[in-house]
């Protein structure tokens, strides 16, 4: 038997189907979770079931990719069954797409969800009465909860039934249908406090809004960083052990695993506890339904720069990791807008430019050191914003329109917050284990053949040889080669400057300093943001990408060069 | 004040209310608007006008619009006290 399950966005199809299958599936309380149909098998009294998850849809006109999916499930594959998700609270709007669902003649059962929010708000629902002028049969429901799930299996083995109802084929008919219904089985009774109201209050107070986002966001990078620190030095110092055990062995496999696999996809690995606690926090911010709060209070600033409330949190994302940030982009409908986000989110400093930062500014900058860290952070974030107005300008024009549902506040649930985190970490995990490890088998060869002293290896060459293309900053092959190395990922630019033996204070002035740092906060996505960019928008625009940061990295570095040369 | 009476949902200030009376734009615009429930009839009351997108109630149900889209909504302003 093979169940449909339709319904607005938020109404809770997911923790449905979770509660229905025992599955794992992202839980979400940010319109938008589901993007694409999930499927879910189970058995209810012996009886094989498929449970198909379709996109949350407030309509069935496919004008968008979500509604074009549901649709044309329903219309080719012809499921047994539809279980339509209402949510209790808005019975009126989530009614439209219940009558859009008739016209398909399958057999349905109503779910009437989150009905403990609903009677919160002082809303009851005459569920028999609904179910007589439908003709099909009405479950009350608490998905999060498992409240009515025996019914609603119960009915399930009773197959539902064929709406009844008569309806005109325009959504004009449905409205006026959808709103004559309401007034038959929904009371509303004495309005009791919302604490939505009371947090809507603050939350998006015209004065106290955006600070209270500000000190969210900084609440975010603290747990992120300073709270996951002594995971990453517990993670680094197992595989910098493990790398040197291993390459101190003798032969050239135990180098290529010690030198090579394992220093490489430890030096990847070591973000793993830093991009987890940020997706815990993310995870928060979006159960919680804050996020769509800080979209309507960023947009007024993003729309300047020709982006949407929708492209903040994204560009927040980014100063911890680009990868995640770039796939973050996926809930921006407008396309043009979204890749006007994802080819700026590399110029936001990710957490892995920080030690290059780090390094220069305590040589260069005792004293000015965290200054000149924030203003590079600063930088990054003006030449993103600039960067993308000329993208919106330019190459990707056009009014983008969007429109979201704020959804009610809610206590995240500890056992969503872990399936978000855990599935969006795997992304990262994967690309740890397939694309970074090739490329740290190309650089142990490019840096330990012909000979395995860095100096005088390929690498070592290549440095040299790209060197004049450099000479204009005044940098020695050295910071060249450093840069080279630093597209598999940042950090790699200090490592090498390490193994390098390199006396930056003596072979460099501070004016040159200046210029590689800023080099380095703008001068390419790393791989595996770039391997990301190519899968979210393929390869032209992931081509671009590289050469415009690379252009404006270059031309950048090289007036600051020469400014701070003259003051 | 009659000559306002028929404006861009944007023109309505924090706190103001109207009557959704038209959607004005492409079949895409309309229909996703009316399948939100922003439909002509309805009370519509502006939570949040600060130049970017504009937050309003309606229906029970609180919506975030972006500028260009909201401009798209033509309401009646409701007389104010």
């Amino acid at each position: 038997m093979k169940i449909a399950m339709v319904g607005n966005p938020n109404v809770g199809k997911t923790a449905l189907l979770n509660v229905l299958t025992g599955g794992n599936f992202e839980v979400g309380n940010f319109p938008g979770t589901t993007v694409e149909k999930k499927e879910g098998k189970t058995k209810i009294d012996g009886k094989d079931v498929i449970f198909v998850d379709l996109p949350g849809i407030y309509s069935l006109e496919a004008y968008s990719l979500d509604e074009k999916v549901a649709k044309d499930f329903l219309t080719n594959e012809r499921p047994d069954l539809i279980l339509n998700v209402v949510n209790a609270s808005n019975l009126e709007r989530n009614l439209y797409l219940t009558l859009q669902l008739v016209d398909f003649k399958i057999p349905m059962i109503l779910v009437l969800n989150m009905v403990d929010e609903a009677e919160k708000k002082g809303i009851k629902v005459d569920a028999e009465k609904l179910s007589k002028i439908l003709g099909v049969p009405v479950v009350k429901t608490v998905a999060v909860k498992g409240i009515g799930i025996d019914e609603l299996k119960r009915e399930i083995l009773k197959g539902g039934s064929v709406p009844k109802i008569e309806v005109g084929g325009d959504l004009r008919s449905k409205l006026e249908t959808a709103e004559k219904i309401v007034k038959e089985v929904v009371k509303i009774e004495k309005k009791r406090v919302d604490l939505t109201e009371v947090f809507d209050e603050v939350f998006m107070d015209r004065h106290l809004g955006i600070p209270i986002f500000i000190a969210f966001m900084w609440m975010m990078f603290t747990f992120t960083y300073t709270v996951a620190t002594p995971l990453t030095n517990l993670i680094a110092s197992v595989f910098s052990i493990l790398s040197e055990r291993i390459s101190s062995m003798n032969g050239i496999l135990f180098s290529l695993i010690g030198k090579g696999i394992i220093k490489g996809v430890g030096s990847v690995l070591v973000f793993l506890p830093n991009i987890a606690f940020l997706f815990i926090a993310l995870a928060l911010l979006e159960l919680s339904g804050y996020m769509s709060r800080a979209v309507y209070l960023m947009d007024g600033i993003m729309t300047t720069f020709g982006l949407t409330g929708r492209s903040v949190i994204p560009l927040i994302i980014g100063f911890g990791c680009n990868v995640p940030a770039v796939m973050a982009t996926r809930t921006i409908e407008d396309d043009k807008v979204r890749i006007a986000t994802i080819l700026v989110n590399p110029f936001i400093s990710c957490s892995a430019r920080l030690p290059i930062y780090v390094l220069f500014a305590g040589i260069f900058f005792p004293t000015l050191g965290s200054a000149v860290i924030m203003g590079l952070y600063a930088f990054g974030v003006i030449v993103a914003l600039i960067s993308a107005l000329i993208f919106r300008k330019v190459l990707l024009r056009g009014e983008a329109e969007y429109i979201i549902e704020l959804p009610p506040y809610r206590i995240p649930n500890p056992r969503d917050v872990w399936i978000l985190t855990w599935n969006r970490t795997k992304h990262f995990l994967q690309k740890a284990g397939t694309v970074i490890l090739a490329m740290s088998i190309v650089i142990w060869f490019l840096t330990n053949f012909p000979n395995p002293s860095i100096d005088k290896s390929y690498a070592g060459m290549l440095g040299r040889l790209l060197q004049p293309l450099f000479a204009p900053m005044g940098w020695d092959w050295q910071f060249v080669l450093a840069i080279l190395m630093g597209f598999v990922a940042k950090e790699v630019v200090v490592e090498t400057l390490g193994i390098l033996n390199t006396p930056i204070a003596k072979i460099m002035t501070m004016p040159q300093a200046l210029a590689f740092m800023v080099f380095s906060l703008l001068y390419m996505p790393c791989l595996a943001t770039l391997a990301t960019i190519k899968a979210e928008t393929g390869w032209k625009w992931t081509i671009f990408a590289v050469i415009y940061s690379f252009a404006v990295a270059y031309a950048v570095a090289l007036t600051v060069g020469v400014v701070a040369r003259l003051i | 004040m009659n000559l306002n009476s028929k404006i861009p949902l944007t023109m309505l200030k924090e706190g103001d209310e109207g009557i959704v009376i038209d959607i004005i734009g492409g079949r895409g615009a309309v229909s996703k608007l009316l399948a939100l429930g922003i439909v002509p009839g309805k009370k519509v009351k502006v939570l949040g006008n600060r130049g970017g997108a504009i937050l309003i109630s309606i229906n029970g149900s609180k919506f975030v619009i972006g500028r260009g889209l909201a401009m798209k909504v033509i309401v009646h302003a409701e007389q104010k006290n």
